[in-house]
This record gives C-alpha cells, structure tokens and sequence, in this order.
C-alpha cells in the first residue's frame, strides 16, 4: 500500500546542521519560491469553479456583461430555480440510481470475486483472471454497438423491457475488471488462519465471507464504492445510446440536451454545471483520502 | 501463482466463477466478435449484404475522415501526454518538498479535486470560460497581456489544443498522485549518499528522482495515453455547431474529430452499423497494441 501523505524526504533534514548564512537566505529563497509555485498552481486548479459559482448567481443582465465581471455585483438563485424545476430534479434521480445501483452491485461482485479468486485459488480462477485482465484492454466504444444489439435481442428474446431502462443501462458494468482488481488485492491482507478456524467450526463458505472476509476490508469497499459511483455517475457514452427518452436520462445527458443547438444561456448552463458537480464534490470533501489512496495504491483508471 | 486443481472447492466458489465466465463472455467478449463479424456487412437502415473486406478498403483508402479521425486522435495524445507528465512530475516534486504534512495534504487534496468531478460539467464550464470575442475568461485574462482575442473552440488551429488544455488541467492531478507514491519508493540514502558528495538539488533530481521514477512515469505515459485516446465526453459536449442536423459535432471542420467520437457517428447516430464496426475494428487493434504495453508496466508494479 503506498502511503501518499508519509515521510518527508531526508534530504531536508539532512541540510540543518551547521549551516552558512547564505545557505540559510537560500533555502529560504527556495521555500517562497516553492509556495508561490504551489499557490499558483492551486489558484489555476481552482479558478475554473469559482468562476462557474459566481457565473451561476449572477443575475440575467449581468452574465451578458461584455468583459465578465470577476465577481456577481448582482445576486440571484433564479437560475437554479429554472433549472431544478424543469427536467433537472428527474435527471439526478436516474443518475442516482443508475451510478447508485453499480456501485452496490459492482462492490459486492467484486469483493466476491476477489475472495474467490484468492481464497479459493484454482485454475479455473486464473482463467477467469485472465479473462478479466484482457478485458481492460478492449475500449467500450469498440463493442458498443453490438453491445446494444444484444440488448435488444435479449428484449425481444424474454419479452420484458431492457432498451431505455435502469436495468439495461446497469447490466454492462456489474462486474468490472477495475473492482475485481482492487478487491482482489485486499484479500491478501485476510489471514488464512481465520477462515481455516471458521471452516473448523463449520461456517459455510458464504458465512465465513460475509462474517470474516467482509469486515476485513470494508475499507477497501468503500474506496472501491466511491470511485465507482464517481465514474458512473459521469457516464456519458453509454447512457446516450441506452437511454433514449428523456424521462430517462441521466445529468451527463441533461446537460447536452440542455445547451442544445446554441451555447447562449450561461445562467441556466452554469447553475446546472454546479449542481451536477456539487453531489461529488461533497463525496471528494468528507472522503477524500479514501479516493487518493485508493487511486494511488491501484492507478487503474485513465 | 500456481493452482493444483482445475476447479475450486466448494460451491460458491465455482458458482461465482461461472457466473463471472457468462458475465465476460455475454457483455464483452460475444460484442466484439460481433464488431469483427458485423464489420464485414455492409449494414445499414434498408441494407444488409455480405461485402467481405470491402469496409476495410473503404475506410483506408477512400474515407478521409477516418484517416482524419485518427490523425487528430494521435495529435490530441501528443498535445496532452506531455503536459500531463511535466504538470504532475512537478507537483509531486513540489509537494514532496514540503515538511508540514497537513499543508502537503491541503494542497494533494486540491490540486486533486479536477480529476474527480464529472467530465461533462467541467466541460459545460470551460466551454463558456472559451467563449470567443471578450465574453470568456480566457480572452479576458489574455486581453490582459494585450493578447488575443483567440476564437479557441471556434478555430480549426485551437480547438484542439484547447480541449488538450482542458484535459491537462482534469489529469496532472492524478498523475501527481501516482508520482508521489512513486518517489515515496524511492529510498532516502541514495538522496543522503548523493548530498555527502556534494550534490546540488538540480543534480539529485536529474541523477537520482528521474531515473528511478521511471516505471512510474512509464506507467502515467500509457494509461494518460490510452485515456487521451478514448476521448469522447469533451468533443461531444464542446464541439457541435449550430445549425449542423443532429448537433454535429467534432468541428470546426474535423479539427476534433477524435477516433471515438467518429465510430460513435458512424455505428449509432449515422446507422452505419457495417463500416462504423470495421472502424471500431480497426481502433480495438491499436488499442490491444497500447493495452500490452500498459499490461507491462502493470505487471512491473504489481508482481501479478
């Protein structure tokens, strides 16, 4: 596990004893030098979303202004208003429910799959292994369509609804390679002795992975449960072609469908941009090292 | 790792294995054979007919967009896997710099915060901070410097870069993080032995961090690269032209007319399913090339 917030390099340390005075205006040179590239670099990271909120309450006149102003002289929630009263309100509900749904599922197939895979090594398990490291190499947009297809042949096959429902868009990412990657290499930090004990006391297999292996790294679920809902709920690609009536979009649709033909109304793209990344960004406040650590430890996604 | 039985024991274990074996064959792996069978139809709304290669001869020799598509695909990887390596290579440098781990942490935590929010948003914002004349930012801030104004998204020369722009500012974040754990691996005595010697900062770094950071920088090339080439989200919310049937997009003339984007158009807006899944054929091809090369590094990472 890599440890992003660890020790300070030695070097550092190395450097104080016995040190010259020009030495000492250097290093100090140095440390202005680093925080002022440290703060620039934080300003042009976070501009771009001080810039949308202050956009977003400005009211009708102002946002036309020729330069921008750089911050509201006026202020007004009308535009959320608008925007939360038209189709918005039902676009969050389907993209809950959409990334909601994945991430429960993908969580429990993957913590699944990765027990199995490591707990009950086998040579079918390294098969499937490699069917599922292979399968990180096949970009969506190659198989999308016949992906959809297929959809639509399952529909017509069983006779129940799969083309622009949660279901259909749901099924393609139960299981995913990223998940099972990452759960898979949590499960070498489940000692063998306790499920060896728990097999002894005749716990079944499933009461010794939901009783013993689950707790163990509930941590890992739920650094797998964030990414996951993050990804999903950013979704584009997919939706746009599942998803074909609009009481049936997700926000990443909303918003495409929102701007339309003409990129003209700022006020209303601009309050519907900050309540798309607020739900996530809120997420990112409260968890964030989960998210780093879990990015860093596994690096998985592009 | 080496497995004695073919089979594991117990039920569950082989149910969930089983179940995990349809789920692979049904969602991927039967969809792209079917890209490789369908890419020898020609198939469209009204036609279905056998045409053996003729897809193929189309696109390479006869379609320019494709070549169009892909040469704009590999431009846009170069525009932004470089940014992306010098940006997050430089933050993580920086960060590693800093004694006080919870200012570390502030400034990890922020520098972050773009690689987690949702593409479509941010690309919804800095469309409107790219609006053309003195109505967006970035005209503002070069007006500034007596500069400008530039037509960025509106401009076959700027549209490109502007969405690599966009891109660089979403991933040096992430990159960042992966070279920070990067140089926590690297051990302290090399820096230690080197400073003894009488090693300058500018020398510790060229000599000692960059050498052994090289997995990692190897492993952020390809996976920004494999990233940068599956670009789809900013093109399809930043590039459609008013007045186009069907908001086209990937404008102005073709200047963003990412690889995605055109099997996207071909295959399902257009319907022409037969070429549009020779073309994703086609990509699926150079993609496997680059995802051995990302298999690679993986492995060199993580010991599989």
């Amino acid at each position: 596990m890599a440890q992003v917030q660890a020790t300070a390099p030695a070097t550092a340390r190395l450097a104080h004893p016995a040190m010259s005075g020009l030495a000492r205006a250097r290093r100090r040179g140095g440390r202005i030098a680093l925080y002022a590239v440290l703060l620039l670099f934080g300003v042009i990271f976070a501009f771009p979303f001080y810039w949308v909120l202050s956009a977003s309450v400005k009211d009708v006149v102002e946002i036309r202004a020729v330069p921008p102003t750089w911050w509201p002289h006026s202020f007004s929630l009308d535009a959320y208003g608008r925007v939360w009263t038209g189709k918005f309100a039902r676009y969050f509900v389907n993209s809950f429910v959409y990334a909601g749904s994945v991430t429960v599922i993908d969580v429990f197939t993957s913590t699944l799959l990765g027990y199995v895979l490591i707990k009950h090594a086998s040579r079918l398990g390294n098969v499937v292994f490699w069917m599922i490291l292979s399968a990180t190499m096949v970009p969506f947009v190659t198989y999308l369509l016949p992906l959809f297809i297929l959809l639509i042949q399952m529909q017509n096959l069983l006779g129940i609804p799969v083309i622009n429902t949660y279901w259909g868009m749901i099924m393609p990412w139960m299981i995913s390679p990223f998940g099972v990657f990452l759960m898979r290499q949590a499960m070498y930090s489940v000692p063998n002795e306790l499920l060896d004990a728990a097999r002894i006391d005749g716990a079944s297999d499933w009461t010794a992975f939901s009783r013993i292996v689950v707790p163990l790294v509930k941590q890992n679920m739920a650094a797998l449960a964030l990414l996951i809902f993050i990804f999903r709920y950013d979704d584009l690609l997919w939706p746009l072609v599942v998803a074909q009536s609009p009481t049936m979009y997700p926000v990443t649709i909303g918003l495409v469908e929102f701007i339309g033909e003409f990129f003209v109304e700022y006020d209303l793209y601009t309050a519907a941009a900050v309540l798309t990344i607020l739900p996530v960004l809120a997420l990112y406040l409260i968890l964030q090292r989960f998210i780093i650590e879990g990015i860093a430890t596994q690096g998985l996604k592009g | 790792m080496q497995a004695a039985t073919w089979l594991p024991r117990g039920g569950l274990a082989r149910v969930v294995l089983f179940a995990a074996i349809a789920f692979f064959l049904l969602m991927i792996w039967w969809p792209i054979s079917q890209t490789f069978w369908l890419s020898f139809w020609d198939q469209r709304p009204g036609v279905q007919r056998w045409v053996g290669l003729e897809n193929y001869r189309t696109l390479l020799f006869v379609d320019t967009v494709f070549w169009k598509s892909l040469s704009v695909t590999f431009w846009y990887v170069g525009l932004t896997v470089p940014g992306v390596v010098v940006f997050g290579l430089l933050l993580a440098v920086a960060l590693d710099g800093l004694k006080n781990l919870t200012v570390r942490g502030f400034f990890t935590s922020l520098y972050f915060v773009p690689y987690i929010v949702p593409l479509v948003a941010v690309a919804l914002v800095w469309r409107y901070m790219y609006l053309p004349g003195n109505q967006g930012l970035f005209n503002v801030i070069l007006g500034t410097f007596d500069l400008g104004p530039v037509r960025w998204l509106n401009s076959t020369d700027w549209a490109l870069p502007s969405l690599a722009i966009l891109r660089i500012w979403k991933i040096s974040g992430y990159a960042m993080v992966l070279f920070m754990a990067g140089l926590q691996s690297i051990p302290a005595v090399y820096y230690e032995a080197a400073s003894i010697d009488g090693a300058n900062a500018w020398h510790r770094f060229w000599r000692i961090t960059l050498p052994l950071l090289m997995p990692t920088t190897a492993f952020v090339v390809v996976i920004t690269t494999i990233g940068a080439m599956l670009e789809f989200t900013t093109v399809y919310v930043m590039t459609n032209q008013p007045g186009a049937a069907g908001g086209d997009r990937g404008g102005p003339n073709f200047a963003t007319h990412v690889m995605s984007y055109h099997i996207f158009k071909t295959a399902i807006t257009n319907q022409y399913e037969g070429l549009g899944s020779a073309n994703a054929a086609i990509f699926f091809v150079i993609m496997v090339v680059i995802g051995f090369l990302q298999y690679r590094f993986l492995k060199v990472r993580h010991d599989y």
